[in-house]
């Protein structure tokens, strides 16, 4: 490994040329290995140890998550009761318990992985790399968001420990006020998770109005940043209502204000809106940061100059634009009024259109390229295909009147699930393969790699596409048991999940064993042009040790693959 | 580009050398309070006030939820809060919509003799601003406690029974007025005719819908939290019967109170932080932090104080002037 | 007794989609086929192009890209264009059929749905029948062939007797306009063969309507999640094939056996309206009180209520039933609803619960059984 080594060293051949960004490694420690204290890492304020903190949160919180999410599907093997029994009794606990799960399994992915997946954990890491500054603009107030996650995520553990909550993610009022489950703890733990996003959010757009290098304008910025900042503007536009909303839910359990129950003068229906005034335009939180990691996926491993960068940039800003005037489309059934369930429908199909631009700019992007299948690209592969599966059912679903019949069916749950798990969190994962030797120094087994990200697909898909048919057949979601006829469709939906889990398990099996064993990271693995591919793996204290001067992130050119180090190098100039 | 850049970070660099990912507040060749991730001055004060608009941004649409709760229920039940707004006493807003516009000028002052250097003035207007948030939130409190002492809580902790029995005293003294027709049931009508829409509300009188028979009588289970035990006249009442708004009483009464205290409930806890930052600016000020050079945490502070008096200003007509 | 019609296999269910049986399944299918052909059409383009760039154009690290082309203004606007046209039209086509889903014709058989925890309960506007889902004694029969102990035959047979007296019962042919209520939590009416879903909402009334065109008897569900008994809380449709046929059925469906003693017909109603989910009869404790052994012993009540305590004589009893709210039974949440009973049922259901006090009995329904 003395050539990798190398990497790690100032010294050398590397001389670089005063224009090109790339700056040669300085002697030094890294981010991680500066200081070593625990409270150098509890109270530290550099963007790459929270996100480092975030993302090992986020993913612990993943696993808790998806522990749930296979209890659900074990538990649906058969309308018989499979593994309640073992933690409850009675007919009647077991079906608590199974509201529980699928409550919590819904409450921990939305608020604790998917929202704060991208942004805050990859987010937080590469968003000042990409921008070539130092830090975010405020170091302390991002350190204080993940306190609020953390704290957040504290309140739902002792929901967990405190019996439960089993009021489905939605916490459909009155349900939710009268439901005998520790509504209020989640209710407060996501108000706190919902600021932590709020301030991840604020502090990513003053970040990328005031932060960028000379040299890089808006139209010059990477993709991921245009996608960052359109779902900041969400986090912070949006979550406040979540926020005011849940207060009042808070008190409509704990003194009957009479706004959301309908047993003291409230309307239930008022709670919908206000809780999908948020929560739509969060899924696209979930959705956009994982589409700009991919336009830089997609271009980073096809070596090949991103397409119809504007379009891209500009769907991004659309799709967070149109996103908070469709919130309706999630009640065509509940008693809204006909006209506003219309409005609401054709607005939903506006979002559709830049949906649609990405795909094919991505598409075309690959044409031609120089494509190297490696993990993270087939992570970059797997969510376009999936994405199209999701999107194009999200179709189905903003029609009227077929909604009218496929609300509330397996054929919604297997729609978000494309779109959350199959885009959102394939997208997330993705990034985490492409930024991983940035971020820890380590190269994983690619080979493992490889065999993990196709068992997840394929676990996937056989999960998911039962959920399809049983939904369109009339299986309603939310049930502990159902009709005997939706039997064999949700066995195939169990096999696949435990094939999904297993792809999982080796993911996390190989990362691991990357960092006790992998191979030293060169600078550039990828052959990537964006700053971040400008440090050293793992970049130091303050990122760069010269500052460094914006270039086009996606010009691929220049950069000469050496077989020795698996490092790109920048083409010497004369 | 960074012509000028490249020195000062090796400078910082320098700094840095022992650096424990901890924001370095001195020990550039630039002022002390620019922190180590912002090239110039210029450029932090310019996040900072970004960074603050945003925030306000935020603050705006968590009160905005609110409002617009205000709006769907008064355009629901208009009659709900003309009633409910004679508890209110406009006397007492408006004192207190003086206080805080007064506060706003005090506050706009001691920006400006922020950026002046100004020590002693700085620390005087603060102080000025935090007594007015202080006068403010007093009047807060008596305006509150009487609501208590009246019954007038939000949802379901809402005493009706005093209501109800308001009700029946001031009627009850009409009569003796009149000393006319004996029209003895007349509030009680007007109860029975509401409670339909509020049927499972817990504490309120348990008055059947219209049209059950009743199993037990109406009203037999006062006794929770009128005190004067026979009720009905006007010394063991807990409400004046003079302070009840004219005209019968809508159905959900206790919405309205819910909505009040959360609006002006969320307002207080904003002053209260409010009132949080004069202190620490004070304590800043007493350090002897700001100059020309440096004034942006009075700034910010001043855009907060002066958006928790806009909310104020707008919080006062809808609330209190509904007519 | 009332012959329930046996399915008529007319409508065959298609892979993806249940028998079409009502006058929106057609329309609604056909939106669905049309969206499912553009999402196929798209699906196989996109992979097809996936599978081949990735195939043609992957290479070892280290190679250069063949093309360095980054925009082609006319692709943009033929990949924008085309999805805008597709978008219009199946926003036009949903909105036409949601919109006939929203006016019921003037001359239709009213229904009410009233939807409780757990359970259906459908009143007939035409003579007043108060006719409830029996989710309960579904599941006992699904519980049953699930345990092998009955055949499909038999199960057959044992749900077209529950559904002599329950169920919801529409004519062929005849528009129904069903409007759907709400006693507690949100809940929602879902027929899959007939296309239609409403969310029943407390406080508030909403409306359905469908004209069945076959004969037969489908599922209904509860689609909006409603706590614990979610899953358990469906009924059956059942479709007859004449008006005449179903007046008939409501006339018999509709009356009790008023010969019987009233304890007995008690027990109906302890069935038939829904108390059976949350009251027991043999001391197990469920979502409220058992009824067992509770006429005349001391009830406590906590403070959500009014305070206190009482003996449970009858007029604690009907107080309990009309004004759920007013005294909560200590160790209970206040969940029960107001369950609109007509005297004579509430005087029977008062006997019954007074008769479990001297001699304790019955039977636990089993629900998924372990
Ligand atoms: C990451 C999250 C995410 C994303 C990105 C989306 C994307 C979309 N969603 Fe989804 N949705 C959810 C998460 C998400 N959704 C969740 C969590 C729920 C349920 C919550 C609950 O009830 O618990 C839900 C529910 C939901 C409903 C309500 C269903 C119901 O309860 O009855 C609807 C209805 O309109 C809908 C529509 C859409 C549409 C039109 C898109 C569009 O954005 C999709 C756009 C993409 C494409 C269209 C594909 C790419 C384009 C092409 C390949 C070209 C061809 C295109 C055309 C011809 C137009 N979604
Ligand atoms: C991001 C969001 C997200 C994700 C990722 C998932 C993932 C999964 N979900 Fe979930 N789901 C929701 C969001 C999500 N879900 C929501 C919002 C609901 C609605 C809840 C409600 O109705 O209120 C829902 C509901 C829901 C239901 C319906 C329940 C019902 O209606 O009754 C089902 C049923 O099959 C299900 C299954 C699964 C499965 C099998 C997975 C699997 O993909 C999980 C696989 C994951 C693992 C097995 C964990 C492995 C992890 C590690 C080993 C950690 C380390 C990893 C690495 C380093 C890579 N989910
Ligand atoms: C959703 C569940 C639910 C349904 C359905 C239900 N109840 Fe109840 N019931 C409760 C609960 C919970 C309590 C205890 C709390 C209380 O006293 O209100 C209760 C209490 C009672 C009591 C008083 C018992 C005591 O211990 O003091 C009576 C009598 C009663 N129910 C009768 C009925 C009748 C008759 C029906 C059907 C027509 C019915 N209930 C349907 C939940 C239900
Ligand atoms: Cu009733 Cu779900
Ligand atoms: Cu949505």
């Amino acid at each position: 490994m003395s050539q990798s080594e190398t990497d790690a060293r100032p010294d050398s051949d590397e001389v670089k040329s005063a224009a090109a960004a790339t700056t040669s490694d300085e002697s030094g420690p890294s981010y991680l290995t500066v200081t070593k204290t625990f409270s150098s890492w509890a109270f530290t304020l550099d963007h790459k140890r929270i996100g480092l903190m975030y993302l090992i949160g986020v993913l612990f919180m993943f696993l808790l998550g998806g522990v749930f999410a296979l209890l659900v599907r074990t538990e649906l093997f058969s309308p018989l009761a499979m593994i309640t029994p073992l933690f409850a009794d009675t007919a009647e606990a077991q079906a608590d318990l199974y509201n529980k799960w699928f409550t919590t399994h819904g409450a921990i992915m939305v608020f604790l992985v998917i929202i704060p997946g991208v942004p805050a954990a990859l987010g937080n890491f590469i968003l000042p790399l990409l921008l070539g500054a130092k830090d975010v603009a405020f170091p302390r107030l991002n350190l204080g968001s993940f306190y609020l996650w953390v704290i957040g995520a504290i309140f739902f553990v002792y929901v967990l420990f405190s019996g439960g909550i089993d009021t489905g993610w939605t916490f459909y009022t009155p349900y939710s006020a009268e439901s005998g489950t520790a509504v209020i703890p989640a209710l407060i733990g996501v108000f706190i998770l919902g600021f932590s996003s709020i301030f991840t959010g604020l502090n990513f757009i003053v970040t990328i109005h005031k932060m960028r290098p000379k040299g890089m304008t808006w139209f010059k910025m990477p993709l991921f940043l245009w996608a960052t900042y359109s779902t900041a503007v969400i986090q912070v536009l949006a979550t406040p209502v979540l926020g005011i909303t849940l207060l009042l839910l808070i008190l409509e359990r704990s003194l009957g204000i009479g706004i959301f129950d309908p047993r003291n003068g409230g309307d239930p229906v008022l709670f919908q809106h206000f809780f999908w005034f948020y929560s739509h335009p969060a899924v696209y939180i979930m959705i956009v940061p994982p589409m700009g990691v991919v336009s830089e996926l997609i271009a980073t491993h096809s070596h090949k100059r991103i397409f119809g960068y504007t379009y891209i940039a500009f769907s991004s800003v659309a799709i967070a634009i149109f996103s908070f005037l469709v919130w309706g489309h999630h009640m065509f059934t509940s008693g809204q009024s006909t006209t506003m369930s219309i409005i609401f429908s054709g607005i939903t199909f506006s979002v559709g259109i830049p949906s649609a631009i990405k795909v094919f700019n991505w598409l075309a992007t690959m044409y031609k390229g120089a494509i190297v299948l490696n993990t993270a690209m087939l992570y970059g592969i797997s969510f376009i295909f999936l994405f199209t599966i999701g999107g194009l059912t999200g179709l189905f679903l903003g029609v009227l009147s077929i909604d009218t019949h496929l609300h509330d069916t397996y054929f919604v749950v297997a729609h978000f699930h494309y779109v959350m798990m199959g885009s959102g969190l394939v997208g997330f994962i993705g990034g985490l393969h492409h930024w991983w030797p940035k971020i820890t120094g380590k190269m994983y087994d690619e080979f493992l790699g490889r065999i993990g990200c196709i068992l997840v697909f394929i676990g996937f898909n056989l999960t998911f596409i039962p959920q399809f048919v049983m939904g369109s057949l009339g299986m309603p979601r939310r049930y502990y048991t159902y009709a005997d006829k939706f039997e064999v469709y949700h066995q195939l939906s169990t096999v696949g999940s435990y094939v999904m889990a297993a792809g999982f398990f080796l993911t996390a099996y190989y990362l691991i064993q990357s960092l006790i064993s992998g191979k030293k990271a060169p600078m550039n693995p990828w052959g990537g042009n964006s700053l971040e591919w400008h440090t050293p793996s793992p970049p130091p204290l303050e990122n760069f040790h010269t500052v460094p001067v914006a270039t086009d992130p996606y010009d691929y050119e220049g950069l000469e693959y050496d077989p020795a180090t698996g490092n790109y190098d920048t083409k010497r100039t004369g | 580009m960074s012509g000028d850049k490249q020195p000062q970070d090796s400078n910082q660099q320098a700094g840095h050398g022992d650096g424990h990912g901890a924001e370095h507040g001195a020990g550039h060749g630039h002022s002390p309070y620019q922190a180590h991730h912002f090239d110039t001055m210029r450029q932090q004060f310019e996040a900072g006030k970004l960074g603050m608009w945003l925030f306000l941004a935020t603050e705006v649409l968590l009160f905005g939820g609110l409002f617009c709760f205000y709006t769907i229920y008064k355009a629901n039940d208009p009659e709900l809060f003309k009633w409910g707004h004679h508890f209110l006493d406009k006397r007492w807003g408006a004192t207190n919509t003086m206080v805080l516009l007064f506060s706003s000028l005090t506050m706009a002052l001691a920006v400006r003799e922020a950026q002046l250097g100004r020590k002693k003035r700085i620390i005087f207007f603060l102080a000025v601003t935090f007594l007015c948030g202080a006068g403010f939130m007093g009047i807060k409190y008596v305006e509150y406690s009487k609501k208590f002492h009246e019954g007038l809580f939000p949802g379901k902790y809402f005493v009706y029974e005093n209501v109800v029995d308001a009700e029946e005293a001031r009627m009850h003294q009409q009569e003796q007025q009149k000393l006319a027709h004996a029209e003895l049931d007349l509030p009680q009508a007007s109860v029975v005719t509401e409670v339909p829409k509020a049927q499972g509300l817990v504490l309120q009188p348990a008055t059947p819908p219209a049209g059950l028979a009743p199993v037990t009588q109406p009203d037999d289970h006062q006794t929770a939290s009128s005190d004067g035990e026979d009720a009905g006249h006007v010394p063991g009442l807990a409400l004046d019967p003079s302070h009840l708004p004219p005209g019968p009483r809508p159905a959900n009464a206790h919405v309205f109170f819910s909505i009040y205290f959360c609006l002006t409930g969320l307002h207080g806890i904003h002053v209260l932080i409010g009132m949080g930052v004069m202190l620490w600016l004070m304590v800043l000020a007493m350090q002897g932090r700001f100059g020309p050079g440096y004034f942006t945490p009075v700034d910010l502070g001043g855009l907060y104080w002066h958006l928790v008096d806009l909310i104020w200003i707008y919080l006062f007509p809808l609330l209190y002037l509904v007519e | 007794m009332i012959q329930v019609p046996i399915l008529l296999a007319d409508s065959e269910p298609s892979f993806w989609l249940p028998a079409p049986v009502s006058n929106f399944a057609g329309p609604i299918d056909g939106d669905f086929y049309f969206v499912y052909w553009v999402s196929i059409f798209f699906l196989v383009l996109i992979t097809l192009l996936l599978g081949y760039f990735m195939w043609k154009f992957r290479t070892p690290p280290g190679a250069h890209a063949q093309s360095h082309k980054d925009h082609h203004i006319v692709l943009e606007v033929v990949w924008t264009g085309i999805p805008i046209i597709l978008s219009v039209m199946m926003f036009w086509y949903g909105y036409r059929g949601y919109v006939d889903m929203t006016v019921p014709p003037n001359e239709s058989i009213s229904i009410v749905a009233e939807a409780q925890k757990w359970a259906w309960n459908f009143s007939y506007a035409s003579n007043g029948a108060s006719i409830p889902g029996m989710s309960d004694d579904f599941n006992v029969v699904r519980a049953q062939v699930r345990a092998g102990e009955i055949n499909a035959e038999q199960a057959e047979a044992a749900e077209a007797k529950i559904l002599e007296k329950a169920g919801l019962h529409v004519p062929m042919g005849v528009p129904i306009d069903v409007t759907v209520m709400a006693a507690d939590v949100l809940h929602a009416l879902f027929i899959p063969a007939f296309r239609v879903k409403k969310d029943c909402v407390p406080g508030r009334t909403g409306k359905l309507w469908f004209i069945a065109t076959e004969p037969g008897i489908f599922d209904l569900f509860c689609a909006e999640y409603c706590g614990q008994g979610h899953s358990w809380m469906h009924s059956k449709v059942v479709v007859h094939e004449t008006v005449e046929e179903y007046e008939k059925w409501l006339e018999v469906a509709g009356s009790y056996d008023e010969t019987l003693p009233f304890d007995e017909n008690g027990k109906i109603v302890w069935k038939r309206r829904g108390c059976i989910s949350c009251h027991s009869i043999d001391g197990s404790k469920k979502v409220g009180p058992s009824w067992d052994g509770m006429f005349g012993s001391t009830r406590k009540f906590t403070t959500t209520g009014t305070p206190g305590e009482a003996m449970a004589d009858e007029a604690y009893i009907q107080e309990s039933i009309r004004f759920p709210m007013k005294k909560i039974a200590e160790g209970y949440p206040p969940q029960m609803p107001v369950v609109k009973l007509t005297d004579k049922e509430l005087l029977w259901v008062t006997e019954y619960i007074k008769s479990l006090s001297q001699n304790s009995g019955g039977t636990e329904s089993p629900r998924k059984e372990n």
